[in-house]
């Protein structure tokens, strides 16, 4: 046989040899890149757009971006209450006009620089720059020249920084000047968007990349930050892992060496990780099949964490029928809200009536909503000049495709067909195609829901104003815009809660949207986590939170309700106390 | 063989180059775009981001800088004010991506692209090897029960979608009999599971290919030769008759690999796996006109240079076949 012959009669297992090499190379590659478990994982449930805190927009990023930075004042996992951050003390004057912060003396970012008020005003004047297309700018419209500023033109022509109302008056001390009082001031600080960056390595980075630095700084290898954590590594769509930051100026205070954050996106997953214990906390997104199943566990209590969102029908004002509020009106008395609630979420959703969820929030109380029936709606669409001989013309509802979305539009479309003889279609649209045809207004009833931004009823309010791109129902009303701009400038409470309760009287007559149900955060949480709140904003600091022992635990499965059934505590059962807490205890 | 690979290069650059251009203008065809969020941006900040990412320019100048490093821009293409711009997919920059904005799309491929690689070559090897034996049964011993059972068997493996056998494997080997991790990516494993689940229906197709293609080989001429020559059963089948029966397992084999090697939404949402797959689906839908750029680049040089791969092995298991032909 010839040497082309004897090649060609083997060469032909080379494929069978090459799949096996590579069978061995993936089993080989697989136990390579496994990574130690961190002392706590979580799902953050889905992947981070961006760990860039100017441009951050959503839920996931802000779990991440507390672990990493530390604003000027940080919240109260439990009640919200405003605590000292990277600020140690700050004083208001004029009114509310005037907040001056004093830093911590001596604290350092994590490579070692020193963390004075210039970083912070770095931060916050590029976050007010145009060039950096921040979504949250407007956070920093009550300073002085800020709008200005952002707008890029100043009082001499051209954009100054020196003419907007932060001011550095010494390294430990930033003084901002607002145009009128903002008694929310101090929770816009504790957003994740005005969270400090470091000005060095931005800078650095943008020196030595001038190609790619905003993707460079942000990598673990370079993201310099001042948080209780660190960036250790990071994988697209699998999980981001923290560590400790030694330099923290609490750090003595933080128990967790390591956090891993998933970003598992599939509720069902998720669930299943929980409950082999791959992970110790996932938010949301339990199954609808499986709420049932997950009530009563003493680690699953919506019913008893009512969550700072609602949800909502926008309607289209700018076209018949719904140009009427009559219309508008018939249709928002006659929603089976309840049903909705009991029959198709289970897991502890509330009905709303109010465009504040929950009809309060803080010391704001909303307006009763009017005594709705179906004769009385009945009466509003004859007023509105519809009978039975001259109908309304037939609705549709949008709503991004979902099934929860399409079950509650169902269940609204027959209870409108049944009340009012209503004619309403359904049509489900791709997520993008929906915010599109909402924004540009090519819709009649559109499926929706807002999250609160801060916790005050100006951040549900204000979205229905004019000029807020996220108005999208086409609805403007100019004693609305008036009342909002005064309670902007409103310096006392009580006034301002009154100002804001006639704004969302007006909603109420004119009703542009609809409200549905008010939200409930879906922790699901490993009993032994301690210093995890339960509060509106569902916002956790990692800094809090450690593991309780057994004792510990003990002890507070015995103040909490007994019906409730006792589930595993995975972790460790001496717990995980931070180095000041265990001195406190004693050991 | 050079002047044939050649000439598929050629072919090859022809395809790629429609299938960019068919991609870039359906993408960019399609409504809303990567900025358009729930929580709406006020106007000149979307023109901000828009013009950051060059998405105000007019579609063919857009075109262009995609392709390739023109300098088109008054500031520069290349280094312009920053704000990452790139060279475009001709000097093998794909461009940042919309979506994960801290990435480029070469960074979110070279993280995800080996993940499914070794997956997707797990998943192969179980295919190949219970859908040659299976088949290699089923001819060897036809219409009795075993050839029955694997039949049916393998009926099952094409008609039960991925995801309910996925569902099933997490209910048996890991609430029922715990063995395996329920999700996740790191250890091997983690490997089994989702491996076994993206392979079974190539499996249950290879396995039918197998037993038709050697059952047809066994009654060729050159077979009955060997018989009557007195050579032994085992010699006959593994060495004769299942090099003409895997033909068209491997002519199956090209485009299927090139689907398993890039990974399956489906499979990689259930198990949490970060491959390329996700990224077919949720790149459009996200509407990160580079990254799904990226993704069907990649998916269309695999298939072609699969494919290619095919023709060659052809040709060696069978040297009737030339080459210039295939």
């Amino acid at each position: 046989m010839t040497l082309a012959g004897r090649a060609r009669r083997w060469l032909w297992t080379a494929p069978a040899a090459v799949l096996l090499a590579g069978f061995a190379w993936a089993i080989a590659v697989a136990g390579r890149s496994h990574l130690p478990g961190a002392d706590f994982t979580f799902n953050n449930n889905s992947e981070v757009s961006t760990l860039d805190p100017a441009l951050v927009s959503s839920i996931p990023e802000g779990r991440i971006l507390r672990a990493l930075s530390e604003g000027l004042v940080i919240r109260d996992p439990e009640t919200l209450a405003i605590l000292p951050g990277a600020a140690a003390t700050w004083e208001t004057a004029d009114e509310g006009r005037r907040w001056t912060f004093h830093l911590r003396p001596g604290m350092r970012w994590s490579n070692g620089n020193q963390l004075t008020v210039a970083d912070f005003a770095f931060s916050f004047q590029r976050l007010l720059l145009p060039a950096t297309a921040s979504p949250y700018a407007s956070f920093l419209f009550a300073v002085v020249g800020a709008k200005e500023y952002h707008a890029g033109r100043g009082a001499a022509g051209a954009a100054s920084w020196n003419d907007v109302g932060i001011k550095t008056l010494d390294p430990l001390t930033l003084e901002f000047q607002l145009e009128s009082p903002r008694p929310y001031f101090l929770h816009l600080l504790a957003s994740t968007a005005l969270l400090p960056v470091h000005m060095q390595s931005l800078q650095a980075m943008r020196q030595r990349f001038p190609d790619s630095w905003t993707t460079q700084w942000l990598r673990p290898e370079n993201l310099v930050c001042n948080g209780p954590y660190t960036l250790a590594s990071r994988r697209i769509n699998d999980r981001i892992r923290l560590a400790k930051n030694p330099r923290y100026w609490d750090a003595d205070n933080v128990a967790f060496e390591s956090i891993d954050a998933l970003a598992v996106e599939h509720g069902g997953t998720a669930l299943n990780m929980y409950l082999t214990g791959g992970c110790d906390w996932i938010d949301g997104n339990v199954p609808p099949l499986y709420v049932n199943q997950m009530l009563g566990r003493e680690d699953f209590r919506p019913k008893a964490s009512p969550y700072l969102g609602l949800y909502f029908y926008r309607l289209n004002c700018t076209k018949p029928p719904l140009d009427d509020a009559r219309v508008r009106k018939a249709l928002a008395f006659t929603i089976n809200r309840e049903e909705v609630c009991e029959k198709l979420l289970k897991a502890g959703q509330e009905p709303c009536y109010t465009f504040v969820p929950w009809g309060k929030l803080g010391s704001y109380e909303s307006p009763l909503a009017e005594n709705a029936s179906v004769p009385l709606a009945r009466r509003l669409l004859g007023a509105a000049g519809y009978n039975k001989d001259h109908r309304v013309p037939p609705l549709s509802i949008h709503y991004n495709t979902a099934e929860s979305h399409r079950d509650i539009a169902e269940v609204i479309a027959h209870t409108w067909n049944q009340t009012l003889g209503m004619q309403v279609g359904l049509a489900n649209q791709e997520w993008k195609v929906w915010l599109d045809s909402q924004t540009r207004l090519d819709y009649q009833i559109s499926r929706s829901s807002w999250i609160a931004d801060y916790p005050d009823a100006s951040s549900f309010l204000g979205v229905f104003t004019s000029d807020n791109p996220n108005n999208r129902t086409g609805w403007k009303n100019a004693a609305f815009d008036d009342l909002m701009a005064r309670s902007e400038r409103e310096a006392d409470p009580e006034q301002r809660n009154l100002l804001l309760y006639k704004a969302e009287r007006i909603l109420q007559d004119e009703m542009p949207a609809i409200p549905i149900y008010s939200y409930v955060a879906q922790n699901v949480v490993n009993p032994r986590l301690g210093g995890f709140g339960n509060n509106p904003l569902n916002e956790q600091n990692p800094k809090f939170w450690y593991w309780k022992d057994d004792d510990e635990l003990w002890q507070d499965r015995r103040k909490r309700v007994s019906s409730m059934r006792i589930v595993d505590a995975p972790g460790p059962t001496a717990g995980l106390y931070s180095k000041a807490a265990r001195k406190a205890r004693g050991s | 063989m050079i002047g044939f690979l050649l000439r598929r290069l050629a072919w090859f650059a022809l395809t790629l180059w429609s299938v960019v251009t068919v991609a870039f203008f359906l993408m960019r065809a399609a409504p809303g775009g990567p900025f358009s969020v729930e929580r709406s941006l006020a106007p000149s900040i979307e023109a901000a981001l828009r013009s950051r990412y060059h998405l105000d320019w007019p579609m063919w100048k857009q075109y262009l800088a995609y392709i390739g490093p023109f300098d088109l821009g008054p500031s520069g293409w290349i280094h312009g004010d920053g704000s990452h711009p790139f060279a475009g997919v001709l000097s093998g920059d794909f461009g940042p991506s919309f979506k994960y904005r801290d990435f480029s799309v070469n960074d979110v491929l070279a993280q995800s692209l080996p993940v499914s690689l070794e997956l997707g070559l797990a998943a192969l090897c179980f295919a190949v090897v219970i859908g040659v034996s299976a088949g290699l049964l089923c001819a060897l011993f036809p219409r009795g029960k075993l050839d029955l059972s694997l039949r049916m068997a393998a009926t099952a493996g094409i008609a039960i979608p991925n995801f309910v056998l996925a569902s099933l494997l997490i209910l048996l080997f890991v609430f029922l009999i715990p063995i395996f991790p329920v999700a996740g990516w790191g250890g091997p494993s983690h490997l089994i599971l989702p491996a076994v689940a993206l392979g079974t229906p190539v499996a249950a197709y290879i396995a039918r290919l197998v037993r038709a293609g050697l059952f047809d080989a066994l009654s060729q001429d050159f077979v009955r030769t060997a018989v009557a020559k007195g050579m032994p059963t085992r010699v006959i089948v593994l060495r004769h008759a299942l090099r003409q029966g895997l033909l068209p397992v491997v002519s199956y084999l090209g485009p299927a690999a090139a689907g398993i090697l890039t990974g399956s939404l489906v499979i990689e949402k259930i198990f949490f796996i970060p491959g390329t797959g996700q990224h077919f689906v949720n790149s459009a839908l996200n509407r990160d006109y580079t990254l799904a750029m990226g993704v069907t680049i990649l998916y269309t040089a695999l298939v072609f240079g699969l494919n290619t791969l095919v023709d060659v092995i052809y040709t060696l298991l069978d040297p009737r076949i030339p080459l210039e032909e295939a």
